[in-house]
């Protein structure tokens, strides 16, 4: 019989529940008057876990670049043959999976039948099949995708920018690897992989939506076998504070040129609501820095010196974290310096506290927001739940934030010594057409 | 959950989907015009120099700060072509007041701002022209999204397709003009096709979320009598139900993969009788990965990461877009048209029609999920004049079965293949 616990925020009129399975598996229900129930079965692997071993290893294994990605593709293959999508869409239920730099999903939705979509959910993840043959198949596809992927100007940009900033942290390796990379996996290396990763232990279900606990807590102990608890290790090189790079160029076939500035967090703390209220500060900075209500933004879209897009993302891992500015421009150079200029003029002119205020507002609204999406909810929930908070409690953390401590991060963060900056341009000669 | 709908003025409905399940409002006024190359550019253009200010808030900066104090409200603006249709749409997206934590009336402030931005736009004093300032920029801008279109290669494939394939019906004209007609824009011009849009234009509003019908006659009311609009009737779009014999179009692009695009004709459209079996056939044929272009395509034949079907039906036309290796283009062309001859021929098993329906079920359910599904699915009913609900519309394809499918697929015909021959690496580096 599991022990199950209810939270609740009644201040934003949401509540979940929680038990633990036999299984060592985490289960969450979030219950929710809408359509679509929407489910997350996730496990804690994703690309930066390349370097690990169980306590009862002897020693470490290094595992190709692009492996955890390559395993979600595999999953959905069934040693009976039967084809995974085709097994959600018989009972209405659609599909899908994501693999991260820390964690890889398998998720469903669905507008009935969920008790049916759950249980095969939890079965196809739960039985890995890789064979020689369906390897090798796979890379053909993957291989396409990784194409794909570089022929995006915003990815390569994004990767230029990180490999700028980071010398050693596997953050700055592509979560799908290289064809090259993926052409080394085998099913005994994915086995190991999943053999240690894809322990319930290591996993949690989330399921949202006009669902019953206890139909769910029978499911799942019905098709998650029990399994013992084991420690993973993982090693994460050495990562010194200075920076590869400090500027790259590429060319692409594109427009116009799309540039990246990145600041890498060199004071990111190690504890996990820390974490959160630190991102949470920091959202509201590039908010004040360069969103559409900023001087900075204002001017930089009024004189046409940036194009149709310029946005600021702050991203946190569990042992890493950086800001990017990205956008387009006929003169990126120019960005740059009115960004770092406008950088100086805020440590010596810290914007007012009714502007901190009002910011605090929208992040505070966005977050009312997205509680009206089961996917959302879902999502959130287990970014949430993997970085060591609870999604119900970062309402209480954004608030959490005072005017002191914004100005304590912007003075931790927005330091020159640890900005990149990176380009991407068009190819001088166009091909003619056939 | 209501859907209802009243006139005001006399070229603007009220439409009313009401619910109280979201924390959230949406609200959309779209001006509905002709689709016509004359005047498609000063209507793109309009909507963009309408965000930049207005009399009460006059530039982005101070439009964006009464937003973020009106708890994180949204308003947007897209330009897009429903069939022969040009749509200059204006939405906005709001907390309820509920949520409000002192007395801001987040609804009524918010969709009074969106009229404001609409409604009341600074001028230059001396001509009564749109400041020359923000057309310059906006101008600008336009000119450069239309360029940067190309960054995404497997969305400017399309677009390519179905310029070449309709190029000489109204379809084929773009909706943001082209770069020549942006650059040689006259001011006078632009600020008549503004009072045009809004006199002369069909406009349709929808409100999504916790309103009366009296309370959106409310916020309507003034705007219909600022706007004192006339009678419109829109033309008809025009569709060619069969296509004539097959052309072919290369592009050579600078990317590491090709891309593949097809267009067909359809011969359905929404406001068709039988129109129900169509989103059936599409989802069997190359809409889900359990459709046969998904599973043949892809998992069989591990040519292409993606190969998928979309259709556009106001137009009647059907594109099937893959990223595929140059040296394969051959092979996945051919495999696409057996699968649509498959389809013709009846070849489809239960499984694969009860995945397809099951699948479509979830998709039509889900739109109760969402504000703007559920905007953007009444939009394009309510163009057609078939205002059925999501959860009515799958009822009707509940019914059908295979030979309906094979019915449709019958009169889908290829009219255009365009392929874009990726050469090179995708990129050269330059430390």
């Amino acid at each position: 019989m599991n022990n199950i616990i209810r939270k609740e925020n009644e201040k934003i009129r949401e509540s979940y529940y929680y038990f633990k399975d036999a299984s060592g598996l985490d289960v969450y229900v979030f219950p929710k008057k809408l359509s679509t129930t929407y489910a997350c079965f996730a496990t804690k692997y994703g690309s930066l876990e390349n370097r690990f071993k169980l306590d009862s290893d002897a020693s470490f294994v290094d595992v190709p670049n692009g492996i955890a990605h390559f395993l979600e593709h595999k999953m959905f293959e069934n040693e009976d043959g039967s084809d995974t999508f085709e097994n959600f869409g018989k009972i209405g239920a659609s599909a899908n999976a994501y693999t991260s730099n820390d964690k890889t999903v398998y998720l469903f939705s669905c507008t009935s039948n969920y008790e049916k979509a759950l249980e095969i959910l939890l079965d196809y993840v739960t039985h890995p099949y890789f064979t020689d043959a369906n390897v090798e198949k796979e890379q053909g596809i993957i291989a396409q995708e990784l194409k794909m992927y570089d022929d995006n100007p915003i990815i390569r940009l994004y990767y230029s920018i990180l490999e700028l900033m980071y010398q050693n942290h596997p953050i700055r390796i592509s979560v799908g690897g290289t064809v090259e990379s993926i052409s080394k996996i085998t099913p005994e290396v994915l086995y190991k992989c999943y053999n240690t990763f894809y322990n319930p232990h290591n996993m949690s279900l989330v399921v949202c939506g006009d669902v019953s606990v206890d139909k769910v807590a029978e499911i799942v102990s019905k098709n998650v076998k029990p399994s013992e608890s084991n420690r993973i290790i993982c090693d994460y090189p050495e990562e010194p504070k200075e920076l590869f790079g400090k500027e790259s160029k590429l060319k692409m076939d594109v427009a116009d040129k799309l540039f990246a500035i990145g600041i890498k967090d060199v004071n990111y703390p190690s504890e996990p609501r820390e974490q959160k209220k630190r991102s949470i500060a920091i959202n509201i900075l590039n908010d004040l820095i360069f969103g559409s209500s900023s001087a900075l933004y204002n001017e930089l879209y009024e004189k046409g010196y940036v194009k149709n897009n310029f946005s600021a993302e702050y991203e946190a891992f569990k042992n890493c974290a950086h800001n990017t500015v990205m956008g387009d421009s006929d003169n990126p150079e120019l960005v740059y310096e009115l960004c770092k200029k406008e950088i100086e003029n805020v440590k010596k002119k810290f914007p007012r506290e009714e502007d901190f205020r009002r910011l605090q507002r929208v992040i505070y609204s966005e977050y009312i927001k997205a509680f009206d999406s089961t996917e959302d909810i879902s999502n959130d929930f287990v970014d949430a739940l993997f970085f060591g908070v609870d999604l119900l409690d970062i309402g209480e953390i954004i608030l959490d934030v005072d005017y002191d401590y914004l100005k304590e991060t912007f003075i931790s963060l927005f330091d020159e010594e640890y900005m990149a900056f990176s380009i991407i341009e068009p190819i001088s000669e166009v091909p003619k057409n056939a | 959950m209501l859907f209802s709908q009243k006139e005001i003025g006399r070229n603007i409905t009220l439409n009313l989907f009401k619910t109280d399940k979201f924390k959230s409002n949406y609200v959309s006024i779209n001006f509905i015009q002709p689709l016509s190359r004359d005047t498609a550019p000063y209507f793109a253009l309009i909507s963009r120099i309408l965000r930049r200010g207005c009399k009460k808030y006059q530039n982005q900066m101070e439009i964006s700060k009464r937003l973020e104090e009106l708890y994180a409200s949204d308003i947007g603006f897209k330009v897009f072509k429903s069939g022969d249709l040009q749509v200059i749409n204006f939405s906005a997206d709001m907390l309820d007041n509920a949520y409000s934590v002192d007395s801001t009336d987040i609804v009524g402030e918010t969709v009074g701002l969106l009229t404001d931005v609409i409604t009341e736009p600074l001028l230059n004093e001396k001509n009564g022209l749109f400041l020359n300032e923000y057309f310059q920029s906006e101008r600008e801008k336009l000119i450069d999204s239309i360029k940067s279109l190309k960054n995404n290669k497997n969305k400017y494939a399309v677009s390519n397709c179905i310029k070449l394939m309709c190029a000489d019906e109204t379809y084929g004209i773009s909706e943001r003009g082209t770069i020549e007609q942006l650059q040689n824009i006259d001011e006078h011009k632009l600020y008549e096709c503004y009072e045009t849009m809004l006199s002369q234009s069909k406009i349709q509003m929808f409100f999504v979320g916790n309103f009366e019908l009296e309370e959106i006659e409310r916020y309507a009311t003034p705007f219909a009598e600022r706007i004192n609009g006339e009678e419109i009737i829109l033309p008809k779009t025009e569709v060619i139900r069969k296509a004539g014999f097959v052309r072919t179009y290369t592009d050579d692009i600078n990317a590491v993969q090709g891309k593949l695009s097809m267009g067909f004709r359809t011969s359905k459209v929404f406001s068709d009788e039988d129109y129900d079996a169509f989103p059936l056939f599409i989802e069997v044929f190359g809409g889900s990965p359990t459709s046969k272009l998904f599973m043949n395509v892809r998992e069989k034949m591990s040519l292409c990461y993606y190969c998928s079907a979309i259709p556009e039906s106001n137009k009647g036309i059907m594109i099937v877009t893959a990223g595929i290796e140059n040296d394969k283009k051959t092979t996945a062309e051919c495999e696409i048209l057996a699968q649509l001859e498959d389809v013709k021929a009846g070849n489809v098993t239960d499984d694969e029609i009860n995945c397809a329906k099951a699948s479509l079920k979830n998709a039509y359910m889900s739109i109760y999920d969402s504000p703007q599904a559920i905007e953007g699915w009444y939009f394009q009913r309510v163009l057609n004049n078939v205002s059925i609900s999501p959860a009515d519309f799958y009822e009707k394809i509940s019914t059908l079965n295979k030979d309906d499918i094979a019915r449709v697929a019958k009169n889908v015909t290829l009219d255009t293949v365009y392929f874009m021959n990726g050469i090179g690496n995708g990129g050269e580096d330059n430390e």
